[in-house]
This record gives C-alpha cells, structure tokens and sequence, in this order.
C-alpha cells in the first residue's frame, strides 16, 4: 500500500494497493482514489495485460506520474496511467524494497539475497549489479531526505 | 483499532500526513480498509472486501463505491473504465510457417542478440542463427537497432506470425515495428538432414529443427542488414 504524492485534481488522495492472492497467486496493482470529504472509495485495477507477478512493494516517483513496484521475480514494474508501462529486470531474487530517486535520478532495489541494483524507471534495462551487496537479506531501506545517504538495515 | 477484529496487515500515511490508511488480514471478512483522520482519529472512509486478500471466489465488482459505515450503497463510477481486451484476430497459418504458441516478452531491443542466444530463444521459436536480418514490418527500409525508436523503449515480443512475410513481429509497444525475419522451416528429407551441420550441440538440435536452411532461401528484397 502506498499513496501518491499528490492529490488528485478533484482533492481526492489516491493510492495503490497490491499483494497476494490466494487463488491466482498473482495481482496486479489496485489503484484507489479516495474522497474524504464523502467519505468514498474508488479502485480500479491497474493493467497488467498478460504479466503475472506478485508485487512485494511499491513506490511512487515524487511527481506522482510513474508507479515502480517491485516483484518477486525480481523485475520492477513500471506504471503510468494504471498501465504497465515496463518491465525492468533488476535484482535475481526477489525485489524488498524500492528506494529513490538519487540526486541523479536512480532508484535502488534491493533483493532478496542482499543485492542493490540501482536502476532508471526511464531505461529498461538495469545498472551495473554486483557492486552493491549485504551480507543479509535488508529489512529495512531508507533514503535521507535529501538523499544523501541511504539507510539499510 | 477497534474497527478492525483482526490483524493490520498494512498502514501507511498520506503524503500531508493528514491520513492513515489500515488495511486488515484476509481473515477479517476478506480483508477491510479504513482511512483514518489522523488530527481527530475518526474514520473517514471504510471499505470491506476490497479483493487483494481474498480466500473466497466472490469477490466485489472492479468499479464500486461504498459509503461511510457500509451503507450498502454503492454507486457506480463513470469515470473511471475498464477496457475490454478485444478478441484476438483470427490468424490463417500456412504450412510453410513455422507453428508456434502465443506468448509474448517484455524484452529490450538492444538485448535481442542475447535474448535469442538464451533460454528465452527456445521459448520463442526463434532459433539462433536462422535471425539472420530484420527490418521495420513496413518493408520500406532497413532499421538499425534501436533506430525505430528511443533506445529506452521497451518492446513486446510477439509471437505472432506474419502471413505475407516469413518472420516473427517484434512489436512495439505502441505504434512502430520491428520485425525479426525467419526463414522458413521445410520439411526436411532424410539426405537434406545428413548434410545438416554436425558441429551444433545436443542443445542446439533440441532447438534447431531439422537443417538451417540455406540463405538462398530469403527473399531477394528483404534487408541485408547482419547483426553482429
């Protein structure tokens, strides 16, 4: 679950839900508009079409256009206009945590088996892996406001 | 949290941290979410049975609206439509085209090369070295890698056959084409499979169907591009 960064333009917040399901075992994103003044919810699915993966995290860019959900085959989805809009193979474990951007636009995922592969929403295809490696599997992910520094735990 | 007779599987707050949303495990009625007022700790909007964690087969239509305190009243959302994916087209295949299933990848076109030495080759139906050439699916001219479009683009392999041209279409996601051209896989007699190469691998003619054929087999017009 993750909400956007910015409103909607009726002043609806929106946000984005995504898991497991018991019976197909994968789902794609839901992405949810909410009115707080009525009190409504509105979900639509996000449109996958024939990619089936199971979406472990999610993060907006901080324009709130682009939705980067990590899966666990390791691939992040992009998303723009609840469409799938590409598939970047990123980690070869699956993907924890989503953090960015850089000050040079990157964002980092981190894998399953303590890899950290940066990557660019805008290209499709990963960043130099390897360089980057924990010893274990990171719980935790975070990212100095200013972005600086990043926090793994 | 009294809202929830179960476990929250996940919170997270509003970007003005105006709002806290919760949502429930799926054993809380298929799973419930709330969004809370975080300046009055009043609930703003609930939800039940929103359909990612569902252990039963109903599940709620895509396009619902439910009021405050699960009014029943549901409302449907003009705004927001679901497209129906439209039936696909009937293809009419020749025998002298090479027979394969559908399915499509996600692939960049700079990786096409090693794509098709992989694994992923024998799940497209492209054998490796009968992609000799490729152009744009026009025919009016030859196309570098990457020149049909940005380089950043991703394209979607399709394994759809071409009924005028004897290749496989590597389409772009939106407008543009690339095409791999494949030649035709004939039904080879027993001396044309003597003469077959004997240097390829018991993996290569698991994949390699019968013998490549010779290059006289293109079309005179095709491209003579060769990727290196």
């Amino acid at each position: 679950m993750c909400f956007s960064p910015k409103l909607t333009d009726a002043g609806h917040y929106s946000f984005v839900t995504a898991g497991k399901n018991f019976e197909t075992q994968a789902r794609g994103p839901e992405f949810w508009n909410l009115d707080p003044y009525q009190g409504l919810f509105t979900h639509v699915k996000g449109e996958t079409r024939f990619v089936q993966r199971v979406i472990t995290c999610a993060r907006w860019t901080p324009d709130g256009s682009l939705l980067l959900c990590g899966t666990t085959s390791g691939d992040v989805l992009t998303f723009l206009n609840r469409r799938l809009q590409q598939l970047i193979p990123t980690t070869n474990a699956a993907v924890t945590h989503v953090v960015g951007p850089l000050p040079n636009g990157v964002y980092v995922a981190s894998g399953g088996d303590g890899s950290l592969v940066p990557f660019s929403p805008d290209v499709s295809l990963p960043y130099a892996r390897g360089d980057y490696r924990t010893p274990g599997v990171p719980d935790e992910l975070r990212l100095t406001p200013a972005a600086e520094l990043m926090y793994v735990a | 949290m009294s809202e929830h007779d179960f476990g929250v599987a996940h919170v997270a707050f509003s970007h003005d941290e105006k709002l806290l949303l919760t949502i429930s495990t799926h054993h809380d009625n298929g799973g419930k979410v709330i969004a809370w007022d975080l300046s009055s700790g009043l609930i703003v909007a609930s939800t039940k049975r929103p359909g990612f964690y569902v252990s039963t087969g109903a599940q709620r239509p895509h396009h619902t609206m439910q009021r405050i305190n699960d009014t029943q009243l549901l409302l449907s959302d003009d705004s927001i439509q679901v497209k129906k994916r439209p039936a696909p087209l009937p293809v009419r295949r020749a025998r002298t085209h090479v027979k394969v299933n559908k399915c499509r990848y996600l692939v960049h076109p700079e990786r096409w090369t090693s794509l098709l030495t992989s694994s992923l080759a024998r799940t497209l139906g492209v054998v490796r070295g009968h992609v000799d050439t490729y152009r744009g699916c026009c025919g009016r001219r030859c196309l570098p890698p990457c020149a049909s479009s940005r380089s950043t683009d991703s394209f979607l392999f399709s394994r759809a056959e071409c009924r005028t041209h004897n290749h496989y279409r590597l389409s772009h996601r939106f407008s543009q084409h690339v095409t791999f051209l494949v030649p035709k896989r004939v039904a080879f007699s027993g001396a044309q499979r003597s003469a077959t190469p004997t240097t390829k691998t018991k993996t290569e003619d698991a994949i390699l169907v019968g013998a490549r054929p010779r290059r006289e087999t293109y079309p005179t017009r095709r491209c003579a591009f060769r990727p290196s």
